[in-house]
């Protein structure tokens, strides 16, 4: 069976800052139901390219779809299909959670959100705090707060900076549990972490970024197969191998692999 | 050891890389400016230096008896503003970095005095620029204003320190009864100059002289006698003398140090949530009962912004919606009380407010843009028309100008009357208040800053709000005159004011429908990852 239009397609994306290159000639596609992980070292790119995808920054070359629309040529209908949560977002002090889900639901023009925005409240223990001034919640509370806004749209690509930071156990465990969910039904998710555990608990796939430049896109066996000499080593050794060691063995062509990373 | 070699380091370190900062821009557009402000500043402080400090001078010098008392003044608003311990204030990367290092109370209480003594120092040489009228020469007036600002420094810690450690009701005490004492003064003050049976004022000035004053003021007047030296050894002798309080005091801070750390952390926590505030964060805490926002059809679903920043400014700034109502109260309550005679007043200083407060309103009310720096991430990746963003951003602050503008008109019996006979003032408010916001914002896009940030790169940073100022000013001025010539070409070719003022109206419409392209320009190129100010 052919493989499904990618909800995201990246084409030689390059983004940089006067001389210094963020990110260089980056190429790659996600499919539905896939998860990515996103890892490299610190400065890497990881950021700045979910920024560029999710519309925030420019691309100084390249370009980038999402379901099919162009985000710079397109930006509205590109952005009304991606969620993205940064490292540490930023609530509005001065609303309450439940306002911060009437905004979002107004900007991305959710139609009947109370019921949706309930069930996500519920999932993540927020109910009893949906009356909260944002600059009354904890850093773990205003992490699910803001997942809850970045979810109630029903987006069909999904980019999470660092998401299980401040999270305390049940919502890490839930977190992990609305991700696979998400991409069972079929979005698709990127995942920007340093936690290589999360990483091999949730993600099939893997795109290796260093110094901005792609080292590795492939599935987990297939990175293991390029930069680790045993197959059943950790992919902290693969990361290491990858961003620090000598180049890897060519790899066979890659297929991203599709829903399931259960 | 006093002075710990690290903190000494980073002392060092810090101020280098405060000048280092100004010229490391990380766009080019903003280094030109930092360095276009700090030649502003340089200019006009070099400017007021050399004709106040070197210039001619005419006569000899003011009294300088009115030194103690400006130094009892400082001492005393201190006292009063409840914020003497700012002095001891840390920023929130020295309370994180420092205070859980191996560093003793002392050190960290010293390396907090070496920032006040630099403080001091810079303070004295600009201080000193103002007080050249008390002093023969600038070198005198800058030793005095240093050493006045040391006695209100020192005299802040010892307070603060005081406060906390050792008698915290007496200082409550103290602070109540200069309070009452100060009010006393100030109705003898305000009886002396309006009651018609009063003495003449230059009585009430003279007893700053009485014995008793003098008296009180003994402990400050070798501050008087730096300022009034006519030699060298005179300006020594004085600068020793004035030197021993703030020396005392220095060994008071030290000697009252044990619960130092608690008063640092407390003045350190005072400080952070100020500048917070200053940044237009606001820290509610609690439930509340969350509301549905507004939504405004024309604009879709980036009505919400317009919800949200309507729901900020209730929350966020009740000081400002206090003064808000406060001043159309002022416009109409003489109107109330003496109608007869608040006409005549109204018809003179009615216009002058109104441009006045056109201008002060949209600059006091920041629901756009300007309080959205630390959001500009979220409100690039929500999926709006950007004119309609912007347009919601700027709604907020020209709704709250108009309906203050229009309410003060329509309460006030010669502002029905001009409504009446001048039917485009109604539209030309918010035309004119939408020209105001928009600059405000589009400047702020081009070079964003945070409010109140503390120290670094003060020079250049006050030098480029200078310049700011002075062009968005000028853009004001150029636009506004562009609108008043064509409702002189107007009223040339119909002879009519009102179609004259309709066209003023609609030519100024014109230029803030171009000012919001720009701003969409500008905040579409606006590059999170670059341009965000620290």
């Amino acid at each position: 069976m052919p493989d499904p239009a990618p909800i995201l397609d990246v084409r030689g994306f390059t983004k940089s800052y006067h001389t210094t290159i963020a990110v260089a000639d980056l190429s790659f596609s996600l499919h539905p139901g896939e998860i990515l992980a996103l890892v490299g070292p610190n400065g890497a790119g990881k950021t700045t390219t979910m920024r560029c995808i999710a519309g925030v920054i420019p691309p100084t070359q390249g370009q980038i779809f999402v379901g099919g629309f162009d985000v710079r040529a397109k930006p509205v209908d590109a952005k009304k299909r991606l969620a993205y949560v940064p490292d540490d977002p930023h609530l509005f002090d001065a609303l309450t959670v439940r306002e911060h889900l009437a905004f979002f639901a107004g900007a991305y023009e959710v139609d009947a959100w109370e019921p949706k925005a309930d069930a996500l409240l519920d999932r993540f223990e927020m109910r009893d705090h949906a009356d909260k001034y944002a600059s009354d919640l904890s850093r773990g509370m205003r992490q699910k707060a803001a997942v809850c806004a970045a979810l109630l749209h029903n987006p069909t690509l999904i980019m999470l900076d660092e998401p299980l930071t401040g999270l305390d156990p049940r919502g890490i465990r839930t977190m992990k549990q609305i991700i696979r969910e998400r991409a069972n039904a079929g979005a698709g998710i990127i995942i920007s972490s340093h936690l290589l555990a999360l990483v091999e608990d949730l993600c099939a796939s893997l795109l290796i970024l260093s110094q901005g430049r792609l080292v590795f896109r492939g599935d987990v066996a297939q990175a293991r197969q390029a930069y680790a000499a045993q197959s059943d080593a950790s992919l902290e050794d693969v990361f290491f191998s990858a961003t620090e060691g000598p180049a890897p063995t060519p790899a066979p062509p890659t297929t991203p692999t599709q829903a399931g990373a259960e | 050891m006093l002075l710990h070699p690290a903190l000494v380091k980073l002392f060092v370190k810090l101020r280098v890389a405060r000048v280092r900062r100004i010229f490391s821009g990380r766009s080019t557009r903003r280094l030109v400016m930092s360095i276009l402000g700090l030649t502003m500043m340089a200019l006009w402080l070099g400017t007021v230096a050399l004709s106040f400090a070197f210039g001619a001078r005419t006569g000899e010098p003011l009294d300088a008896s009115w030194i103690s008392i400006i130094t009892l003044g400082l001492l005393l608003l201190g006292l009063l503003g409840n914020n003497t311990d700012q002095v001891l204030a840390f920023t929130p990367a020295e309370v994180d970095q420092l205070f859980p290092g191996p560093f003793t109370r002392r050190q960290l209480l010293a390396y907090r005095l070496l920032g006040t003594l630099l403080g001091t120092l810079a303070g004295g040489l600009i201080f000193g620029i103002f007080l050249r009228t008390f002093a023969h020469t600038y070198v005198l007036s800058a030793l005095g204003a240093f050493l006045l600002l040391a006695h209100v420094n020192m005299g802040a810690m010892v307070i603060a320190l005081v406060r906390q450690g050792v008698a915290a009701r007496l200082y409550t005490t103290t602070r109540k009864a200069v309070i009452i004492g100060l009010l006393i003064i100030v109705g003898v003050a305000a009886w002396w100059a309006l009651a018609p049976q009063a003495p003449p004022i230059e009585e009430l000035l003279a007893m700053k002289d009485a014995p008793a004053v003098r008296a009180m003021l003994l402990p400050l007047r070798p501050l008087e006698l730096v300022f009034g030296a006519a030699s060298v050894s005179d300006a020594l002798i004085g600068g020793a003398m004035a030197s021993i309080l703030p020396l005392a005091m220095l060994l008071s801070v030290f000697a009252l140090d044990r619960n130092c750390e608690e008063v640092m952390l407390e003045a350190s926590r005072k400080r952070a949530q100020r500048l917070e505030r200053l940044q237009g964060k606001v820290k509610l805490t609690g439930q509340a009962r969350s509301r549905r926002l507004v939504r405004l059809p024309f604009l879709g679903p980036a009505s919400v912004i317009v919800g949200r920043q309507t729901l900020a400014a209730l929350r966020g700034s009740r000081t400002h919606l206090l003064i808000m109502l406060l001043i159309p109260a002022v416009f109409i309550a003489p109107s109330l009380i003496a109608p007869d005679k608040s006409e005549a007043i109204m018809r003179n200083v009615f216009p002058i407010f109104m441009a006045w407060g056109l201008f002060l309103i949209p600059t006091l009310f920041r629901f756009d843009f300007r309080a959205e720096l630390d959001h500009l991430e979220l409100l690039k990746s929500l999926p709006l028309r950007p004119f309609a963003l912007v347009a919601a951003e700027l709604f907020t602050p020209v709704a709250i100008a108009t309906l203050l503008f229009l309410g003060i008109c329509a309460s006030l019996p010669s502002g029905r009357d001009a409504i009446q006979a001048y039917p485009w003032i109604a539209p030309g408010v918010p035309v004119v208040a939408l020209l105001i916001v928009a600059i405000e914002n589009l400047s702020f896009l081009l070079w964003p800053e945070r409010q109140g940030k503390p120290g670094n790169d003060a020079m250049a940073v006050s030098g480029r709000r200078m310049l700011l100022s002075l062009a968005r000013f000028s853009a004001i001025g150029i636009g506004a005159g562009a609108a008043f010539l064509v409702a002189l070409l107007t009223k040339f070719i119909t002879t009519s004011i009102n179609a004259a003022g309709l066209g003023g109206v609609i030519a100024l419409f014109a230029i803030d429908l171009i000012l919001l392209r720009l701003i969409v320009v500008a905040f579409t190129r606006f590059d999170v990852s670059a341009d965000l100010p620290e």
